[in-house]
């Protein structure tokens, strides 16, 4: 759960940060690109550390075969991280211009909508000691707070792509 | 862009004004004084997908609020504990059992016994799934309702029904791959067919040899198997 929670709090951050990255600079500069590969590294680890979580299997017990695990946990989400990690490195990173890398980094953003597995996870954990009533008050809250995040990470993600476009047309 | 471009100003004010610029979009008030610039495809393009990717989001928050309040009205404790009343009601007559008498005050509720026995005996299988309240529950809450509205005391004769059934439920959700992962209709059709049998110490259960009707779970008292080799 800390993993999970830790992951989706750089995820925030994240996406706060890349939009601002490519929308004032037409490429992106070394230094951002440092960083923006911490976040790779660290996203693409959290989707490999999920390949080994294990599943309730049909006899009732956790699965205890790596391979099936994994079988069972591949998904288009760990293709599409695959694909958002090391597509850049494909193309020439130093030249690449801010907007294609953007565009391709784009579909982690379908990450936001993970939020409710979140808050079901946080639900569960602290949870145990609860009524269902304090656990019910205490999902409305977190599902007020997880509209508020997609609402206004949405609405930056426009804004900057607004700046983006005009950045890449040289203000016009 | 428009009358007052993005690009005119400071990183910070560029992005207050594209900021503006968006909300005032995707709030559909569009007031015009930044607009595309005549004659510009590209630029047209764009605010074209800005205004498509508004109106989905519009119409998202506007039904999002009024979820939160819904929800955040119809969930106050009174209303929790008439929905968590009738919830018990639902389990104890789909589980074929008399309610107890402590849990009925009022004519109403008595008029909603009559009416939730008549539906019952339509359609008993769909009678649980059906019931909103209940669907909207978690698994996990589901089964801690369930928990602590049957561990609640009683008084009189009515301690001679309610233990019992805690004590099955007890045992069917103890074990957490049933209850926590397993179907909705699987566990209301388990939870339907359970009965409470006391049986006699000199009396036997199963016979050798005789296919059972059913599995029991022994949460009293000890049971001997004696087995007979003979033929």
């Amino acid at each position: 759960m800390i993993k999970n929670d830790f992951t989706f709090v750089m995820f925030v951050i994240y996406v706060v940060i890349l939009p601002m990255l490519v929308s004032f600079n037409q490429v992106i500069k070394p230094e951002d690109i440092q960083m923006l590969l911490f976040f790779d590294c660290l996203f693409i680890c959290d989707r490999m550390a999920d390949l080994f979580v294990s599943y309730i299997n049909e006899h009732g017990v956790p699965e205890p075969h790596l391979r099936c695990v994994i079988q069972n946990n591949l998904s288009s989400v760990f293709y599409i991280e695959l694909a958002v990690t090391f597509c850049p490195f494909m193309l020439e990173l130093e030249r690449l211009s801010s907007i294609i890398y953007f565009v391709i980094k784009l579909p982690r953003y379908t990450r936001i909508f993970e939020m409710e597995l979140q808050i079901d996870e946080i639900l569960n954990y602290i949870g145990d000691s609860m009524t269902v009533f304090q656990v019910k008050k205490i999902e409305s809250n977190l599902f007020i707070v997880q509209f508020a995040l997609q609402t206004l990470l949405t609405v930056h993600l426009l804004t900057c792509t607004q700046i983006m476009a005009c950045t890449h047309r040289n203000f016009d | 862009m428009g009358l007052q471009g993005i690009g005119e100003d400071a990183q910070y004010d560029q992005y207050i004004i594209a900021l503006y610029f968006v909300t005032t979009t995707l709030s559909t008030c569009g007031f015009g004084e930044i607009a595309a610039t005549k004659h510009d495809a590209a630029e047209a393009s764009i605010f074209l997908i800005l205004q498509f990717v508004g109106l989905l989001f519009y119409s998202y928050t506007i039904n999002e609020i009024q979820m939160i309040f819904i929800n955040g009205h119809a969930f106050s404790p009174g209303e929790y504990a008439t929905a968590m009343s009738e919830v018990v009601e639902n389990l104890i007559v789909k589980c074929g059992k008399q309610l107890p008498t402590g849990l009925i005050q009022g004519d109403k509720i008595q008029e909603w016994k009559k009416y939730t026995i008549q539906y019952f005996k339509i359609s008993p299988n769909t009678f649980l799934i059906e019931n909103e309240f209940f669907q909207s529950l978690t698994q996990n809450m589901k089964v801690q309702l369930i928990k602590e509205n049957l561990s609640l005391p009683y008084s009189g004769s009515e301690q001679l029904i309610l233990p019992s059934f805690y004590k099955l439920f007890d045992i069917i959700f103890l074990d957490y791959e049933f209850g926590f992962k397993a179907d909705d209709r699987l566990v209301c059709q388990v939870l339907a067919s359970l009965s409470y049998h006391t049986y006699d110490p000199n009396g036997g259960i199963i016979e050798q040899k005789v296919i059972s009707r059913g599995i029991y779970f022994i949460f009293e008292g000890q049971v001997e198997v004696f087995y007979n080799n003979q033929d």
